[in-house]
């Protein structure tokens, strides 16, 4: 890569710092560091800054509002830093416009892919939506409303069917029930989760090799759901 | 001549004079007792004219009447006291009756039957006109000395005398009964009035259950004791010897009247000889209690007024008690929001700070396995030292939380063992100046200290917080100075000062409270050390506060001081063996 790619890295805790520049650094990014959220929108103003790492809890205001003020004036990829019980800070980071969240602690290895999955749907994504979408053996063909596993024809009912491709599309991506449940079934539908569990129950049925196990579309404990990414 | 006390009977004879062949006319009285009337009537039968006069005087009664009277007003004091004041009359009559014609004397016991009905009621008014009807016929209506009435014209003056000193005896009577009345329900509502008010000021249980069984006693002008439920079970409160009064029969009763939440008149007759009576105290959901009435002078139940007083007084305490009762479900409520409120506050707490060091402990660590071999050696040995620190970070956190686990869970006994203060306070600066050796600890001890009483282990972790903290909060010129010495001759005193920024002066004390931080600190920490410090000292006996800035110094510091009682047979030197844990 000859332009380093610059992270934001924005924590109060410097030892988080500690660790994660010279990771992120001989990892091939470029790293800018905050440890207050007015420091973070100072840094997005002046930096060309390709994505964030955002800490929830910051000692001067919420994070929520900073990712509100980001989405403002970007569409950075935002990847949020939270503890693993405070499900209800990442659905509302989630659905305030951040692209992802890793759970406090982790391993350096899951913070670099899930780093490198928002960058290259960000590459990606471009205006004209792909037709045809990969979900393992899965095919979906959006123009011609066709899905095949393992080239043989599956049968969804209209639902799944926007169900897969709203899932697929966001691969990689944890999309919470709100996003799901609002983008397929409507504004109105938002709190029917247990609607989309029904449904997910069916599209894993008719797409995993073990339905009891799933592969392609997994759950994301008491946030939402998320395909993998075809590799 | 007699005048029955028997109140049982309807009708009670005064008198009956056999027909005298030699008297002109007869008479009889008596009286007649109804459901709410008293009749007096005389008869009179003259043999001459075969005509038969009837003169009677009715008075109401109050329908309790008889009840409500202590049997001493219907008994001899009022025949003594009309024959007295009939006495003073006839004397008064035949003093006037050289100047005054006889039948002027009759107004001489009209006036008696006044002023003895207006003092001393109804029952004494009508029982002087009578008697003042026979005397004034035996000593003035002639022939004097003798019942018989001569003349004609002299019976019709003392009919007439007869019926005016019946009427005026019962009117001014019901009069004096009226005014009693109205002054007895004048002190009632007084008591009743200040009652209410001294409820409103009342805020304990106890204290209501008091007032209550203070002002039932004086309005019954006898003996209240309250019972409250507890556990639906009745214990005795409030004021009296209640032990000595108190019988199977009156518990018998107070249950009865606490499980059926009416009153048990356990006191009237058919009872078995329970000496109160008992009302229930109704609160708002339940049966708050009973109290046990027994008025005094030996009636054996409660005049209605009094009843209705009693009554007013228990709806008023029970209105008292409730309240209370619910100010104390307000404040339990209060504090359990206020445990509850500690408690996420200790889960927050315990989440960031468990979970930072972890996170930073596992970030460099996996960054060293998987990233290492493209780091520098400074930047791998750096992370290495990252990870030292935090597992120490860690593991501090961790022992701070088992030792407040520790103190809270078990009521440890700190003053066991003999400790030396200064002894504890050079490892703890030791165990410092290894944790932060850009720091400069001093430690300067007096000589020749006596030990304490303490628990070593827990004394020198108090000392290494206190340092730590310091070390933490003083910024970049980490001077820190530890001193230990005698005060005022029976306490230790060790203190740790800073040069860092200070404390707040609204902080100092707070800062040794549970969770408690000084706000816009950028340091560390959870809270914690300080309060554990506090339970350590105080459970040691000895005292702890923060002083800030030090000296008056204009640059701030802060300075913990530690204060240790010293035991009185201590004050010498600890001889080796005597010597704390180290």
């Amino acid at each position: 890569m000859t332009h380093p790619i610059r992270v934001l890295v924005v924590d109060d805790e410097p030892q988080i710092h500690r660790f994660l520049t010279p990771s992120l650094t001989v990892s091939g990014f470029e790293v800018v560091t905050a440890a207050t959220g007015q420091d973070a929108l100072r840094q997005m103003g002046g930096n060309a800054v390709a994505v964030v790492l955002l800490d929830l809890g910051l000692p001067d205001m919420d994070g929520k509002d900073v990712i509100a003020q980001i989405r403002r004036r970007s569409d950075v990829p935002i990847i949020v830093l939270s503890a693993r019980d405070r499900e209800a800070e990442k659905i509302a980071a989630l659905d305030l416009g951040a692209d992802d969240y890793v759970n406090k602690p982790f391993a350096i290895g899951e913070l670099l892919a899930r780093l490198r999955s928002v960058l290259r749907r960000r590459r990606t994504t471009s205006p004209d939506l792909p037709s045809v979408y990969r979900l393992g053996t899965i095919c979906i063909d959006t123009a011609h409303h066709k899905v095949t596993r393992a080239n043989e024809d599956v049968h969804l009912t209209p639902k799944e069917f926007d169900l897969l491709v709203m899932l697929t599309r966001h691969a990689g991506r944890v999309v919470t029930h709100r996003q799901i449940l609002s983008e397929v079934w409507g504004p109105a539908h938002t709190g029917d989760t247990q609607y989309l569990r029904v449904f997910i129950g069916q599209l894993r049925q008719k797409l995993e090799d073990n339905p009891a196990e799933p592969t392609l579309i997994l759950t994301e404990p008491g946030i939402g759901y998320r395909s993998v990414e075809s590799t | 001549m007699w005048m029955s006390a028997n109140r049982r009977k309807d009708s009670v004879k005064i008198m009956d004079f056999a027909r005298d062949p030699h008297t002109a006319v007869a008479y009889s009285a008596a009286f007649t007792s109804r459901n709410d009337a008293v009749t007096m009537s005389v008869d009179f039968k003259s043999a001459t004219e075969k005509a038969e006069h009837t003169a009677s005087a009715t008075t109401p009664v109050h329908k309790d009447f008889w009840a409500g009277l202590p049997p001493t007003l219907v008994g001899t004091p009022v025949i003594v006291a009309a024959i007295s004041i009939v006495g003073v009359a006839t004397c008064v009559g035949a003093g006037l009756s050289h100047w005054l014609p006889q039948q002027s004397i009759a107004l001489v016991y009209v006036l008696a039957v006044v002023l003895g009905a207006v003092g001393f009621g109804v029952v004494t008014g009508l029982a002087i006109s009578v008697l003042s009807f026979l005397a004034y016929n035996f000593f003035f209506i002639p022939p004097v000395f003798t019942f018989t009435i001569a003349d004609p014209n002299e019976l019709f003056a003392l009919v007439i005398f007869f019926a005016v000193a019946l009427l005026t005896g019962s009117l001014a009577g019901r009069m004096r009964e009226v005014a009693d009345a109205a002054t007895r329900k004048a002190t009632t509502l007084q008591g009743l009035n200040d009652f209410a008010g001294t409820l409103s000021a009342t805020i304990t249980t106890p204290a209501i259950l008091l007032e209550l069984s203070k002002q039932a006693g004086s309005t019954i002008r006898g003996e209240a004791i309250v019972l409250i439920a507890d556990a639906d079970e009745l214990r005795i409160v409030g004021a009296g010897s209640p032990g000595d009064n108190f019988n199977p029969v009156d518990w018998q009763a107070a249950r009865r009247a606490y499980r059926s939440a009416q009153t048990v008149y356990a006191s009237r007759p058919g009872f078995d000889g329970a000496k109160y009576e008992f009302q229930p105290i109704i609160g708002r959901t339940s049966t708050l209690g009973v109290v046990g009435l027994a008025p005094a002078d030996g009636r054996r139940s409660l005049e209605p007024d009094d009843e209705a007083a009693v009554q007013t007084i228990l709806r008023h305490a029970a209105i008292a008690l409730d309240r209370t009762r619910l100010e104390q479900e307000t404040a339990a409520a209060r504090d359990d929001a206020e445990r509850e409120r500690l408690r996420s506050a200790l889960l927050s707490s315990l989440s960031h700070d468990l979970r930072t060091p972890l996170a930073s402990i596992l970030g460099a660590v996996t960054s060293l396995r998987e990233l290492g071999t493209s780091m520098s050696p400074e930047t791998r040995d750096d992370l290495l030292v990252a990870i030292e620190e935090e597992t120490a970070r860690l593991s501090r956190f961790v022992v701070n939380l088992l030792d407040m686990t520790r103190l809270e869970v078990h009521d440890i006994d700190l003053t066991r063992d003999w400790l030396d203060v200064s002894d504890i306070a050079q490892i703890a600066v030791s165990r410092a100046r290894r944790m932060s050796p850009n720091a400069s600890v001093t430690l300067l001890v007096s000589a020749g200290l006596p030990a304490v009483r303490g628990d070593a282990a827990l004394f020198e972790h108090v000392v290494f917080n206190l340092l730590d903290n310091a070390i933490k909060f003083s910024g970049a010129e980490k001077v820190i100075a530890v001193a230990v010495s005698i005060v005022d001759d029976d306490r230790l005193e060790l203190t740790v000062s800073d040069r860092g920024c200070g404390v707040p002066k609204e902080a100092l004390v707070r800062i040794f409270e549970t969770f408690y931080r000084v706000r816009d600190t950028d340091a560390p920490g959870t809270g914690l050390g300080l309060a554990i410090c506090k339970r350590i000292v105080d459970g040691m006996g000895g005292t702890i506060h923060a002083v800030s800035p030090v000296n008056g110094n204009g640059n701030g510091g802060t300075r913990i001081v530690v204060r240790l009682p010293i035991p009185r047979h201590a004050k010498d030197t600890l001889g080796d063996e005597e010597k704390g844990r180290p």
